[in-house]
């Protein structure tokens, strides 16, 4: 082979290769179609995980409030996530008394929900905060604000705890 | 200096040439040029010419058509750096001086097209991106190429909040780095050929 054809031949080869690939990705696309270029992009996976998580992870179960010698209130409540993959509840805030001068109650600490799981979360109020355990004990709903992340995207929601009796 | 025909003369070989075109059988293999973030494990998208990983929440989602393209450019670049090689090496024998220029002419200048693809690629990928969460109804001012960004969603009783980060990795600056490399082979050749020329 004299070196013209040599070089036809090697001229020709990147334009043989990016043929017969972009026909294989046009085959490939149109036997099975493509979930990234078809949709599954990050602006989809931020609305699976909002509307995912606003349901389930809104089901906060109101176990136990109590007001301590110190007029602290403390409160628990279970919280589950049904998503599959972990949770982590960044902080929470819980107001027992619509009415009448309750402050927050504020999340002891971080706590990380298993895929599929269920955890306690522990609020504590400010102490001397409280003068009627009557006000608090004789309540059924409790509303909470809830910031959970979820792979590093942060979900401000509020919610309500209920007492298990009453659900 | 002057040589016989068929005479190999290794001073005589394209050294950036040759250096240029051994690197960029390296370029496939360094891993991701340019990483998306939102959230942490939320969206994760490492792109490169030869490479496109993308994950939600640590599951890939595989992208059929685009590894096909990416497969497509690896053995491109690859098939470029052997011709590099073999046009610095052919230079030592001036038999071969007319095909060794032709290979280095037509070999040595790829990369930098394919850093210059990429980079337009990147861009037109951010403002895509751009429009579709902006379309999503998430405001976010999302950077082009190299930034970073906090998305929101709100609606009532929820909020939601997206941190989002882009970059280029110290891959790209290697290969930026190999294609300039690559590129001063075709004026090595061109002096090499003048002084050539001089002596005879």
């Amino acid at each position: 082979m004299d070196e013209a054809g040599l070089k036809t031949i090697l001229s020709y080869i990147p334009f043989i290769v990016l043929g017969v690939c972009l026909i294989g990705g046009a085959w490939l696309w149109y036997t099975g179609g493509d979930p990234l270029l078809s949709g599954d992009d990050p602006a989809s996976g931020v609305v699976f995980v909002t509307s995912d998580l606003t349901g389930p992870s809104g089901a906060l179960v109101l176990h136990e409030m109590t007001v301590d010698d110190a007029g602290k209130v403390v409160m628990t409540a279970s919280c589950m996530n049904s998503l599959d993959m972990p949770v982590t509840i960044v902080a929470a805030t819980a107001r027992p008394v619509d009415t009448g001068g309750g402050k927050d109650l504020i999340l002891s600490g971080t706590v990380t929900i298993p895929a599929g799981g269920a955890a306690n979360l522990h609020f504590e109020g400010p102490p001397g905060d409280a003068d009627s355990l009557s006000v608090y004990t004789s309540q059924v709903s409790v509303p909470v604000t809830v910031i959970y992340a979820v792979g590093g995207i942060e979900v401000e929601i509020e919610t309500v705890a209920v007492r298990g009796s009453a659900l | 200096m002057t040589h016989q025909d068929g005479e190999w003369n290794l001073r005589d070989i394209n050294i950036p040439g040759l250096v240029g075109g051994v690197l960029i059988f390296a370029l496939p293999f360094m891993g991701a040029w340019w990483q998306v973030r939102f959230g942490i494990t939320a969206f994760v998208l490492d792109l490169s010419p030869f490479t496109v990983a993308t994950s939600q929440y640590g599951t890939p989602i595989a992208s059929p058509v685009l590894s096909v393209l990416s497969l497509a450019f690896m053995v491109l670049i690859l098939y470029f750096a052997a011709l590099l090689v073999a046009g610095s090496i052919l230079r030592a024998n001036p038999r071969y001086r007319t095909l060794s220029d032709w290979l280095v002419r037509w070999s040595a200048r790829k990369p930098l097209y394919l850093i210059i693809f990429f980079v337009l690629s990147l861009v037109i990928t951010s403002l895509a991106m751009d429009y579709t969460l902006a379309k999503a109804g998430i405001v976010m001012d999302l950077p082009i190429v190299i930034g970073e960004a906090v998305g929101t969603i709100s609606v009532s009783g929820l909020a939601v909040t997206i941190p989002a980060t882009m970059e280029l990795t110290m891959a790209f600056g290697v290969a930026v780095i190999i294609s300039v490399i690559a590129v001063l082979a075709e004026p090595y050749q061109a002096r090499r050929r003048q002084e050539d020329s001089g002596e005879d």
